[in-house]
């Protein structure tokens, strides 16, 4: 399949993956 | 056995040496068959004396005929002509599919048929109708002859035939298998406008005032999800079936995601004045390793059908998890109230684009294909997804994954702390990026856009962010080596968490994100 095409966002896939990745950013900040 | 009975007619000493011959023909010629089968590359010697085996071994049992013939005992002829008769019709069945063979095997026994003739009459030539045996011979020959060429013109026709029902086969499973591809793409192709009409009609519904355009926009935003809806099905079964479908392995919080996905039900239940039940949730345990999405996608679909389908009365949900070995067996029942299903409905309700589902799925929106897709999904869960219902007594559809205990993540900071959030989101397509532009501006997030792996190795270098979204495939330099280059640089954003895009579920430690699992 053709890389160069549009792919499809999930915002609650966004929104979980980001959540998830930026609060253990902050944890790893805070130890 | 022959020997045995020919021995009343030649005597012991001329019917034991025959046998003997011939056994010694047939041993030889098998010896040689197994040694051509484990040479592929046999001397030329050997396969000729392979070929001609067939013809010695004729030429030996057929030869037991002649002194049958001209054996002046009562019906001995007659058996020496059924013997050479037998053999003939033996031969012709049994290589027919090789007309070598055939003739190589046969021609000694039509000599045979042939001379047996004069040898009848040389020997007892006042015999009444000596001569008869020639029309007898003939006819014998002939009628063989046209039975041989039935034969093989029946073979080869039924060779051909599994030859074209083959070839049909093959190319139905090609066109299948093109078909398949064919879908995947175009369901593929149509999410991402889909998520822009989405990401677009959410933010008009936010932004403008008025009620009418609201509701227009609100409109837009429904049917979008539920055009979403069903390519998502469709895109799930296309990969199931081609064996692309994975499943995730990281710790979720079960109770919390049982809660959530019961959450999410509770007013449809309410709007139809059903009772949502759940029983066992407290005895659950926490944290398990596994697929929260899937398990979710399933759960979701086997509520949506209760719901559905059931008019009064009660949706139950009965939730338990038992150990199985070093695993966990987590099993959800859903049990309703509604109007239920008949044998043959249970019977059809698993399969892809049945009629049934179809006729449904038009009725009740839906593609027909969410318990198709869910059981093929509890079943890449190493569980299975199976239902029982008579009509009128509801139905009761048991959902069994595995899962694995785990250990609550550590360190996990309180609250959502996305909003404002520095977010890079490297992208070639345009409409890729302008899609996760408007989604995470409805996080609050405001994020810097680039076009290319280059556009953004140059922005991490001058500026700091928290996250990027990397798509994964672009031109030129692509999500991995820009990740890779960043990471062997010593940039101010040397560590950043990459997530791939389109994005995938949390991760399973806080770790940066670089490829599925």
């Amino acid at each position: 399949m053709n890389a160069h095409v549009a792919k499809p966002i999930d915002p609650s896939q966004l929104h979980a993956a980001l959540s998830e990745v930026l609060r253990a950013g902050a944890a790893r900040a805070a130890a | 056995m022959i020997a045995l009975m020919l021995h009343v007619f030649m005597g012991a000493a001329w019917t034991w040496l025959w046998a003997a011959v011939y056994a010694a023909a047939q041993v030889l010629e098998l010896a040689l068959i197994g040694r051509l089968l484990r040479q592929p590359q046999a001397s030329r010697t050997l396969r000729l004396s392979v070929a001609a085996m067939p013809a010695i071994t004729s030429i030996i049992f057929g030869f037991l005929a002649l002194p049958l013939f001209a054996s002046p005992v009562r019906f001995a002829p007659t058996l020496g002509g059924m013997l050479l008769a037998g053999a003939l019709l033996n031969v012709i069945v049994v290589n027919s599919s090789l007309r070598s063979a055939t003739i190589s095997a046969a021609a000694p026994h039509v000599i045979y048929l042939l001379i047996a003739p004069f040898a009848a009459r040389a020997a007892n030539p006042n015999a009444p109708l000596a001569n008869a045996l020639w029309f007898g011979v003939l006819l014998l020959i002939v009628s063989v002859f046209v039975a041989a060429r039935t034969l093989e013109r029946a073979l080869r026709a039924e060779a051909a035939a599994k030859e074209e029902a083959e070839r049909r086969r093959h190319e139905a499973e090609e066109a299948v298998a093109a078909k398949s591809a064919f879908v995947a793409m175009i369901s593929h192709e149509l999410r991402t406008p889909i998520s822009a009409i989405l990401a677009g009609a959410a933010r008009l519904h936010s932004d403008v005032p008025e009620a009418a355009s609201k509701l227009h926009a609100q409109l837009i935003g429904d049917a979008g999800a539920m055009m979403r809806t069903l390519l998502n099905d469709l895109l799930d079964l296309s990969r199931l079936d081609a064996g692309r479908m994975a499943v995730e392995h990281a710790p979720f919080d079960l109770r919390q995601t049982m809660a959530d996905t019961l959450r999410l039900w509770r007013p449809d239940a309410h709007k139809k004045g059903l009772r949502l039940r759940v029983e066992g949730a407290a005895h659950l345990p926490r944290w398990v390793a596994g697929d929260s999405l899937r398990l979710r996608q399933v759960l979701n679909n086997l509520l949506s059908n209760a719901i559905k389908f059931t008019e009064r009365g009660a949706v139950t949900v009965r939730l338990t998890a038992r150990e199985d070995g070093d695993r966990l067996v987590f099993e959800a029942v859903v049990a309703d109230t509604g109007r239920g299903l008949s044998e043959e409905q249970v019977a059809r309700l698993f399969t892809p684009f049945d009629q049934l589902a179809s006729n449904v799925a038009r009725e009740h929106g839906g593609s027909g294909l969410g318990l198709v897709i869910s059981r093929e999904l509890a079943r890449l869960m190493g569980g299975d997804l199976t239902v029982t219902s008579k009509p009128g007594k509801g139905a009761r559809f048991r959902l069994r994954v595995r899962v694995e205990a785990a250990q609550a993540p550590g360190a996990r900071a309180g609250g959502a702390i996305i909003e404002g959030a520095r977010v890079l989101v490297v992208d070639d397509h345009m409409v890729n990026r302008r899609a996760i532009e408007l989604v995470l501006q409805s996080f609050g997030i405001h994020p810097t856009l680039a076009e290319s792996g280059e556009r953004a190795l140059e922005l991490l270098h001058s500026e700091m962010f928290d996250v990027m979204l990397m798509d994964v495939y672009m031109p030129g330099m692509d999500g991995r080596d820009a990740t890779r280059q960043l990471r062997a640089g010593d940039g101010p954003n040397r560590d950043i968490p990459v997530i791939p895009s389109p994005p995938r579920p949390p991760p399973r430690t806080g770790k940066p994100v670089t490829r599925r699992a």
